[in-house]
């Protein structure tokens, strides 16, 4: 059985942990942009922490289940109605054959994820179901007018679970990003650095799934090209124009420019929900030494 | 300075380790590179989640839910300062040889290249055919080959504007490197010819590239038949003319 796709907005796909052990052939990590969502909506189901969700960016999103089930929606409020009558954000709903789930685009935030229980099917592509529409390589899922299978779940004596409110991110709400020192970040001069960290910076309308350019007082480097290297996931690359771009989950596998820090994997997350316009700031911290708890916001 | 006390190893966030080598970047080194991340992809089957090898560096990120990076720092730390490098016996690996139609309908920058060096485009074909390039990373877009090093007379930068589309199977030219586009992409390479072989798809879910990090390439020139005659038909790289 499956969900029928009737309005998929801008860009829906489906997304998961992402793949694994690909980037040797230039094929990137990909996955949810944030991970705290994506890993409660999982969570609230008690689906396996891996399952794929359909990650909705702003919305109209529209579809059809053509068999009972439970969701959960987290991320970004968007108005969600779930045939007429308007249903909360951060928790699980009971779902009858037929219904229509709405979403538009709301005040705050920028992606929601839509988890159903068990997981939605998709193509399995390096351990991961998680779609690049950018590499051209595998159909998409998640089209007007495709379904997305998922197995019926008979969802009657099933309770309905919500995340705790300390847990519900507000992202409207002043963004430090904190980051580790690393790469290149001790050939940067001292006011290069001085001037990273001591100023806000611009979220530009050049922000997606790859990476997120941002606009302040440009950071300088005097150094010229470096080799090409591998770029983790937050790393904060200084191109000529001095304007630092936050290179996320789509990003290319390697990269010629400086790299001043990266940016924590939880604070990605939070990141990745900020709309052009908003303003960041960036703090240096050291790396924890400790195990990476899916429940990341524990930490905040 | 054995390679062993050359790899600096340094966290970069929670789940990624940066190995950079202070060592020319040579094709020996890409070779030992190459085996060191076949290695550690054995030596951690369930933990290692991406080993990239790029010239003079390697990013390994790990699945950190059950250890800290810091583990794994120490881990590979130790496992490189006994790493085998110098017993390791340069295997003599295959080269890919690669047909290529250079001829200005596919080649838009061979004029360019022409005027800058003042060679002849026979001369520049010859020098791009008589070297046994490196692959030294794969990147940019699925398939990519980093390779080098091209002789110094057609060793041109990168266009100041790319372009928005470049045909599939170009090769091109940027500085040192030599790469040929897996598929149509926006570009900024000196583009001198292209080839006809597909070399990168998928066959259901599985990729087929001939490429990997550390295996050499030579190109040879084909004419106009040849490259239509050859155009999306199944050919043997390692056994070309």
């Amino acid at each position: 059985m499956s969900l029928r796709i009737l309005k998929a907005g801008p860009q829906s796909l489906l997304q998961d942990k992402g793949r694994r052990t690909c980037q040797h052939l230039g094929l990137c990590q990909s996955g949810a942009l944030d991970t705290h969502a994506y890993s409660w909506a999982n969570y609230l189901l008690g689906n396996d922490a891996a399952a794929a969700c359909i990650e909705i960016t702003l919305g109209p999103f529209i579809a059809e289940f053509q068999a009972t089930t439970m969701i959960a929606l987290c991320g970004a409020d968007m108005l969600a109605h779930l045939n007429d009558k308007e249903i909360a954000m951060w928790q699980s709903h009971r779902v009858e054959k037929g219904a229509t789930l709405t979403l538009r685009p709301g005040k705050s935030g920028l992606r929601t994820y839509l988890a159903v229980k068990g997981g939605f099917e998709g193509t399995v592509f390096y351990h991961s179901r998680s779609e690049v529409p950018r590499e051209k390589l595998l159909p998409l899922h998640i089209q007007e007018k495709r379904t997305v299978s998922y197995t019926p779940f008979d969802a009657h004596s099933q309770r309905i679970t919500g995340v705790p409110e300390r847990y519900i991110p507000d992202y409207l709400s002043p963004l430090t990003l904190r980051c580790y020192p690393g790469y290149q970040y001790s050939e940067f001069s001292d006011a290069a650095r001085h001037q990273f960290v001591n100023q806000s910076f611009r979220i530009t309308p050049r922000a997606d799934r790859m990476g997120y350019r941002l606009q302040g007082d440009p950071i300088p480097w005097e150094k010229g090209g470096i080799v090409s290297e591998g770029i983790a996931l937050g790393s904060v690359q200084i191109p000529p124009d001095g304007q630092p771009i936050v290179l996320l989950n789509d990003r290319q596998t390697l990269g010629g420019y400086p790299k001043i820090a990266c940016v924590n994997e939880m604070d990605c997350s939070q990141l990745a929900q900020r709309r052009p316009g908003q303003e960041v700031n960036f703090a240096f911290i050291e790396i924890p030494d400790k195990k990476q708890s899916w429940m990341l916001a524990k930490n905040r | 300075m054995t390679l062993n006390s050359a790899i600096e190893i340094h966290a970069v966030n929670e789940l990624s380790l940066h190995l950079k080598c202070h060592h020319p970047i040579t094709p020996e080194l890409a070779q030992h590179l190459a085996n060191l991340c076949k290695d550690l992809a054995a030596h951690y089957p369930h933990t290692l989640i991406d080993a990239v090898p790029s010239y003079n560096s390697i990013l390994l990120t790990f699945d950190t839910s059950k250890e800290s990076i810091f583990y794994f720092k120490q881990h590979v730390q130790e496992l490189i300062a006994h790493y085998p490098f110098l017993e390791q016996e340069q295997q003599q690996r295959r080269i890919l040889r690669i047909p290529v139609y250079y001829h200005t309908d596919v080649g838009p920058d061979l004029r360019k290249i022409a005027e800058h060096s003042g060679l002849s485009i026979e001369d520049i074909i010859q020098l791009h055919c008589e070297r046994t390039y490196t692959v030294y990373s794969l990147g940019f877009a699925p398939g990519f080959a980093y390779m080098g090093n091209v002789d110094e007379r057609i060793a041109l930068p990168r266009l100041a504007t790319p372009r928005e589309r470049v045909a599939k199977g170009s090769v091109g030219i940027a500085g040192k490197q030599t790469g040929i586009y897996p598929q149509s992409l926006p570009g900024g390479w000196n583009i001198i010819g292209q080839t006809p072989c597909d070399l990168f798809h998928l066959d259901g879910n599985v990729v087929v590239c001939p490429f990997s990090a550390g295996c050499r390439v030579r190109f040879f020139a084909i004419n106009r038949e040849e490259f239509v005659d050859f155009t999306d038909k199944p050919f043997d790289l390692e056994n070309a003319p």
